[in-house]
């Protein structure tokens, strides 16, 4: 009796290794597709790596490097 | 409505500009429709209501991941429009092709995680450090209620911003 017990919590146990197993894999599938969608924003690291038009050009924010700044959208109404 | 970014910002940057602080101004037309100028004209706007011309606003852009529908003034008739206090009123309008666009890359940065989320109205703020990375963001309120000279002197020194915002931006 207190043998099949044992069995019982061992095979009950297994099972939860097995879904642990199940959930890691299904992480690291979310972890292999959210990759690319990270990457889809450039994998930018640093605002001023980017670029943003000014007089209807296109400006390098590397202009800012080293410096602290404020990014702040204005509107005139 | 008194606007406490401008006072506010301007002080910020008069104090600390020779210490490396620079303002990035992006006019947007998606909250309200309240940017209808051209960039031209959003622009000058800006440098009126800031009291200060000399940082960058950059032309207009898309803040939100969903599009807008707003109108604009048409950029073909800027020249004949500029000077017009009414313009807005006189001026032709046309789908303002800024407000429906995809969100801007330098908006897809800022808005990461632990800054993300929607922005909800004109001026909400980023701080963005030396390096490039952002390090707090700030409600369209008063920046100064929130905080922002003391983040700013710390960004400034390179030093850790305090752990906690004055407060959640949200």
């Amino acid at each position: 009796m207190d043998y099949a017990d044992d069995n019982v919590v061992d095979s009950s146990s297994l099972g939860r290794r097995t879904a642990l197993a199940r959930v890691a894999a299904i992480a690291a599938t979310i972890g292999a597709t959210t990759t690319p969608v990270a990457h889809a924003r450039g994998g930018v690291e640093s605002l001023y790596d980017l670029t943003a038009m000014q007089y209807g050009k296109e400006r390098s924010l590397g202009d800012f490097k080293n410096k602290v700044t404020v990014v702040v959208n204005v509107a005139s109404e | 409505m008194v606007n406490a970014n401008y006072p506010a910002l301007r002080m910020l940057y008069k104090k600390y500009r020779d210490d490396g602080f620079e303002i990035l101004a992006f006019p947007v037309n998606q909250f309200g429709c309240q940017a209808p100028g051209t960039s031209e004209m959003e622009r000058e706007y800006a440098y009126r209501k800031f009291q200060m011309d000399d940082f960058p606003v950059f032309d207009k852009i898309a803040v939100k991941s969903k599009p807008v529908r707003c109108k604009g003034i048409d950029p073909a008739s800027y020249e004949e429009f500029k000077d017009d206090p009414d313009a807005i009123l006189t001026a032709p309008l046309i789908d303002d092709v800024t407000s429906s666009s995809p969100e801007s890359p330098v908006y897809a940065f800022l808005k990461q995680p632990p800054f993300d989320g929607e922005i909800p109205w004109n001026y909400t703020k980023f701080l963005v450090g030396r390096d490039g990375k952002v390090l707090r963001r700030y409600s369209p309120g008063d920046p100064l209620e929130q905080g922002m000279e003391e983040d700013l002197k710390r960004a400034l020194a390179g030093k850790e911003l305090s752990a906690k915002p004055k407060n959640p931006y949200l």
